[in-house]
């Protein structure tokens, strides 16, 4: 109690929890933004955006005009190119995200380390709360500023159509968890590690292993828990008509759920692919497009098991043919069939937002795991498990 | 004069290396108190579990008062610390670096104005105001970390080897700024490795060495207390003989507890005596004859005397040491 009574008091003077949050995210604003470095990086950066939207709307309009020349109608091919461009711009700023929320943050404590400055901050009455915010808060502010000056680029998708401003909202919300959750994330590795180079690496395996890691990995588990369909029946059918006649073979014991499993294959848990920023991205891109079978919306139902519903956004005429296969309960049995049609039956009207939502959630929640323990580890001597005789002897009154 | 700072068996334990073994120390209010001890002696530490910096295995340390273990944060308030090694952030104006401490203490934004034009003005950097802080030289820089120390007004600062790695000159701007700082009632603690360093600025000491304070007092006081082992070096005219014959001369004298000849031909002199006795054995030696062109105290006489103490401490002994000849 004597502690919360003694928090922040200078001349009568309160600084509180959060009194030096704006000190910490000021100075480190005004180191990055002085000059014109700053500038000029967001006008490269919002160059290159609008070099690569206008690459991607050369390549579909390619491909739309040629279908427009087949008889396709023009409202759907051009929301096609809208649905391309926001793709591209969505994955593009995923990207930075993923290259530059880490890069902005892994030095934050470890180079105060470095430098010796750390011990210049702890010495003040700054609460650690308010050195790790105002080091997140300054870092995200620069990502968001770039990630934000493509707004105006990613406005152009409504001149296609296609693209619902409910759809490019989502996305940036994503794209700020993603940067919140990494951010702070980094943070936490600059902290934890004594070296800026041991944090950086640390982040940006992080990111492979999101990225790439969890993919193979899911892709690994269902290859194991995916039972061979292809080659059991023969061997059941054997074995069960042996122990009909009992003369089944004693070595071989057969499970009784082994025949429902053939029928029902397990699915590794989709918590794997939360943190995993493409599959994100495939999921957002999928509830734009108008084709439940487009490359992201399969992407999607291999990992949901569910047919994504066809088409979000904004209302398109939609010449789909359903193909015929889909009607049917006919996939039970059918060996060898891919992911998407292992399932037991359809479910046909299905929400969209069926994993971005838990992967812009998770990434919350590992960025406030990561605020919480860097506040430890900032604090002097702090360290990420608590000591065991930690607790001193109660205040006692001095003689 | 009640004390400011006070440790009370300060313990420290690095993962099994005892840094301080029940270390007690206490200042008095508006004291420059040094702090002196070979490297490795336990200073830094000290210093930094005064900063709350650190936290003792055992023991307790109070400045103004309040406990550095169990409120770290009003201590900080009144404390002004300046790390041995700092480093400065780069991006940064000299002005716009006082102001973010400023801030960090919640200062307001007119208290933080008139502050740092104060403050650049006592440091003597006020025509630096606009510059990176990177570009300072490294004594400037030293002005600017102490000045950053001060922001909050606070009324003890502790000081980690100030006046390493800087020129003569900087050393002597840095003394009339201490000198200056104690003008303004504030109590500072130095640590030093180097004593002279500390001799003509401090108003009381602490030598220290293996976590333990070894002796303490007013600078005065321990000036006469260990005075009684000071060195006294003789240059005396001749050759060999001659020299040895004086060193024999000098080495009858009770008060002399050793003799010796240095490599440059001079008579060294452990002398136990007051000055009265040092008087005497002078004219003794002239009146036998001996050919004195120079008869003085070592030249640094708290040197050698931090080198006794510690050396003592170090062989085991509190004895006064080399009884026998060697010199240095």
């Amino acid at each position: 109690m004597a502690r919360v009574a003694a928090i922040g008091r200078v001349g009568g003077r309160t600084v509180g929890r959060f009194g030096g949050l704006t000190a910490v995210a000021a100075k480190e604003l005004r180191g990055r933004m002085r000059g014109r470095r700053a500038f000029v990086t967001v006008t490269f950066y919002v160059g290159v955006l609008a070099l690569f939207v206008v690459a991607v709307y050369q390549i579909t309009k390619n491909s739309a005009e040629s279908q427009v020349a087949m008889g396709g109608s023009s409202p759907f091919v051009s929301a096609q190119v809208g649905q391309a461009v926001f793709a591209g711009i969505l994955l593009l700023e995923t990207l930075i995200v993923l290259f530059l929320a880490p890069a902005f943050t892994t030095g934050a404590i470890s180079l105060e380390r470095e430098k010796q400055t750390l011990d210049l901050l702890a010495v003040t009455p700054l609460s650690s709360l308010a050195i790790v915010l105002g080091k997140l808060f300054s870092a995200l502010t620069w990502v968001l500023i770039l990630v934000f000056s493509s707004v105006p680029l990613t406005a152009i998708v409504f001149v296609f159509g296609g693209v619902a401003p409910e759809d490019i909202a989502r996305g940036y919300a994503y794209v700020l968890a993603l940067a919140i959750g990494l951010g702070a994330l980094g943070l936490l590795f600059s902290a934890a590690a004594r070296r800026t180079q041991a944090a950086t690496v640390l982040s940006y395996f992080t990111v492979l292993l999101m990225t790439i890691g969890t993919g193979v990995g899911w892709v690994f588990w269902q290859a194991l828990v995916a039972p061979t369909t292809t080659q059991q029946p023969p061997v059941m059918v054997k074995d069960v008509e042996d122990r009909a006649n009992g003369v089944a073979d004693p070595e071989v014991v057969i499970a009784p759920d082994v025949l429902p499993a053939s029928t029902t294959p397990g699915r590794p848990p989709e918590a794997l692919l939360w943190l995993n920023p493409v599959v994100a991205v495939a999921d957002l891109v999928c509830g734009t497009d108008t084709s439940p079978y487009s490359a992201a919306c399969s992407v999607v139902s291999g990992i949901t098991g569910r047919q994504p519903d066809a088409g979000g956004g904004v209302p398109v005429p939609m010449p789909i043919e359903v193909p015929a296969m889909q009607g049917g309960a006919g996939v039970v049995g059918k060996p060898g069939a891919v992911a998407v049609d292992l399932n037991v039956g359809f479910q046909a009207t299905v929400t969209r937002d069926a994993l971005w939502p838990q992967g812009a959630a998770a990434w919350l929640a590992v960025g406030l795991i990561s605020v919480l323990l860097s506040i430890r580890l900032v604090r002097p001597g702090g360290r990420l498990l608590p000591r065991l005789r930690r607790r001193r002897a109660p205040p006692e009154v001095t003689p | 004069m009640s004390a400011i700072v006070r440790t009370r068996g300060l313990v420290k334990r690095y993962n099994g290396t005892l840094a301080l073994a029940g270390l007690d120390l206490e200042i008095a209010e508006g004291e420059i108190f040094g702090l002196v001890g070979p490297n490795g002696a336990g200073k830094t530490t000290t210093l930094r579990i005064l900063a709350t910096l650190l936290e003792p295995t055992a023991g307790d340390a109070e400045i103004a008062g309040v406990s550095v273990l169990r409120n770290p944060d009003r201590v900080r308030r009144v404390l002004g610390f300046m790390p041995d090694v700092f480093g400065v952030y780069d991006d940064m104006r000299v002005w716009e670096y006082l102001d973010f401490f400023g801030r960090c203490y919640g200062l307001p934004a007119d208290r933080r104005r008139r502050m740092i034009g104060d403050l650049l003005e006592l440091v003597d950097l006020a025509d630096k105001r606009d510059a990176y802080v990177q570009a300072l030289s490294r004594g400037m820089q030293q002005r600017l970390c102490l000045a950053h120390a001060l922001v909050h007004d606070p009324s003890v600062l502790l000081l980690d080897e100030p006046a390493s790695g800087l020129d003569p000159r900087a050393r002597v701007e840095l003394r009339e700024l201490l000198r200056e700082l104690r003008a303004l009632g504030k109590t500072i603690l130095i640590s030093s490795h180097i004593l002279p360093e500390l001799e003509e600025l401090c108003t009381s000491l602490a030598i220290i060495d293996h976590g333990r304070v070894l002796t303490a007092g007013k600078m005065a006081d321990i000036e006469t207390r260990l005075r009684a082992g000071a060195v006294f070096r003789a240059r005396v005219l001749g050759d060999d003989a001659e020299l040895e014959a004086a060193r024999a001369r000098f080495a009858t004298d009770p008060a002399v507890a050793s003799s010796s000849l240095r490599e440059d031909g001079q008579v060294e002199i452990g002398f136990t005596g007051d000055d009265e006795g040092a008087a005497r054995l002078l004219a003794g030696a002239i009146a036998a004859g001996v050919r004195i062109a120079s008869f003085a105290r070592a030249a640094s006489d708290l040197e050698e005397i931090f080198l006794q103490v510690t050396a003592a401490e170090r062989s085991g002994s509190a004895e006064p040491p080399s009884t026998n000849g060697g010199g240095d």
